[in-house]
């Protein structure tokens, strides 16, 4: 029943979910609105489940002084330091607030505009016209690239305008429908091996059947 | 010649960064031309009734704030400019409401006078977007329950004007996407099935995975990254942050084509 329960359950809910979504009595009898509900319970007992996670692999590493060990007791206090203010002041609080916005909300920004840089790095170093394949990749990222920024227009006029929007507009909508139906079509027949109990990966099975 | 192939990237790093702020201090002023897909958007904003209530979702966080938070204030202009009602607030996505907060206070509160619960409310963030749009779909203020300072949304006027996301209440919804969920998992719960029109605004990178959406017509129109950001507020007459950015956006493009251009004739002359 080990995993004979998991199967069942889910298979259930699919079932449930599915005839919400698509008859008219689904709807009006609302069968997933209490799946909606638990849904959302579940959401934030996993919260709390990576909390304890997170404290428990620190803990660990503060105890045997593992190399980083400082680093475990800065993330451990920064968390439940933080956690504790926000449920004495809400996300309203000043000091809450101020955290947010000097502290935590730079930070962030400050990861993703290093972004910039190694991408200045990698194509100096990656981007080589080793084959004909490579060689169109690589002007038409040129092209496109300028042609979003405004000296694309100062350059070439009009042109790296027609040239970007025709390489955007028609080349790469193509090919990406075709990969986003292709992934819809996938997607859509996993989902259907997970209610029928073919595929088991998510209940620790060993795969597929 | 082969030693172009091989420069330290400190070296590149130090290059873009001396670039950046010489742009900085001295702006080249290059025009910012506005597309036909920015001016689209726009227009279908502008066309809108008079005392529509629009949707604004802000679905990100501080990572693309750079992109979209200009996107999200020129519209914020543009809706009270036109005295529309604005119910900003979004699922699953803590910061977006929390990083907009300052923004909707600045412009709707004390530049055009609007009053907090009968022309604009902010709902904050719920949690779990499937689960938040389906109830939405039938009954708004019971999926949202609260608004962004955690009081009962119930007893402020404006909501009245929505008892329900439908084409019958809400007359778009303008959505800022970097990620997931974000504007197709709208298309897909809310704007598909009510036939509310559906504008976009998307960070650059997300841009060419979004283009069938637009092409289609199940986007009504899309701002697209920094660029149209740029674009955007030249239309509404507000110079931000992302106008002032496009000298730096060309320098950056220009100095990563010629990066390229460097390492590859290193590569095309090195000895075989």
């Amino acid at each position: 029943m080990r995993k004979e329960g998991p199967m069942i359950l889910t298979v259930l809910s699919a079932l449930v979910v599915l005839f919400n979504n698509y008859f008219f009595l689904g709807q009006k009898w609302g069968l997933a609105d209490p799946l909606n509900n638990w849904f959302q319970l579940s959401w934030g007992i996993a919260l709390a489940l990576g909390f304890i996670n997170l404290t428990s692999i620190h803990w660990k590493y503060v105890q045997r002084r593992r190399e980083g060990w400082f680093y475990s007791i800065v993330i451990m206090v920064c968390m439940y330091g933080y956690l504790i203010l926000g449920l004495e002041q809400t996300h309203n609080g000043p000091q809450f607030d101020w955290i947010y916005q000097n502290i935590f909300t730079p930070l962030m920004s400050t990861i993703f505009a290093l972004v910039a840089f190694f991408i200045t790095s990698a194509a100096y170093r990656a981007f080589r016209v080793r084959t004909k394949e490579a060689t169109v990749l690589l002007l038409c990222a040129l092209f496109v690239m300028l042609g979003r920024a405004p000296i694309g227009d100062a350059i070439w006029g009009g042109w790296s305008k027609f040239v970007s929007n025709w390489l955007m507009g028609v080349v790469n909508m193509a090919g990406y429908r075709g990969i986003q139906l292709g992934a819809a079509i996938g997607g859509f027949a996993t989902a259907l091996r997970i209610m029928l109990g073919l595929e088991r990966a998510h209940i620790g099975g060993t795969g597929t059947q | 010649m082969e030693r172009l192939m091989k420069i330290d990237r400190r070296i590149l790093y130090l290059v873009a960064v001396v670039v950046l702020v010489l742009v900085l201090f001295f702006p080249l002023g290059l025009p910012v031309k506005v597309s036909d897909l920015t001016q689209k958007t726009y227009n279908g904003i502008q066309n809108l009734p008079d005392g529509s209530l629009v949707i604004i979702s802000p679905m990100y966080d501080a990572g693309s704030q750079g992109e979209l938070m200009p996107m999200f204030v020129a519209m914020l202009y543009q809706c009270a400019e036109r005295h529309y009602k604005i119910v900003i607030g979004n699922a699953q996505w803590a910061m977006g409401p929390q990083l907009c907060h300052p923004y909707v206070e600045k412009i709707l509160k004390e530049q055009y006078g609007y009053q907090y619960g009968v022309d604009y409310i902010e709902f904050g963030s719920k949690p779990q977007f499937t689960v938040w749009a389906n109830s939405a779909l039938s009954d708004f203020p019971g999926a949202c329950l609260t608004d962004y300072n955690n009081q009962p949304i119930n007893q402020f006027p404006i909501i009245k004007s929505i008892p329900k996301i439908s084409k019958e209440y809400v007359a778009a919804t303008l959505v800022l996407d970097c990620g997931t969920p974000g504007a197709r998992d709208w298309l897909a719960y809310v704007n598909q099935g009510t036939g509310i029109p559906l504008y976009v605004g998307e960070i650059q990178m997300s841009v060419p995975e979004m283009m069938p959406y637009v092409a289609s017509g199940q986007y009504a129109g899309m701002i697209a990254g920094s660029r149209g950001a740029a674009e955007y507020e030249s239309l509404i007459g507000h110079t931000g942050k992302a106008l002032k950015s496009q000298d730096v956006m060309s320098v950056i493009a220009l100095l990563v084509a010629l990066y390229i251009v460097l390492g590859n004739i290193g590569y095309l002359t090195r000895k075989k």
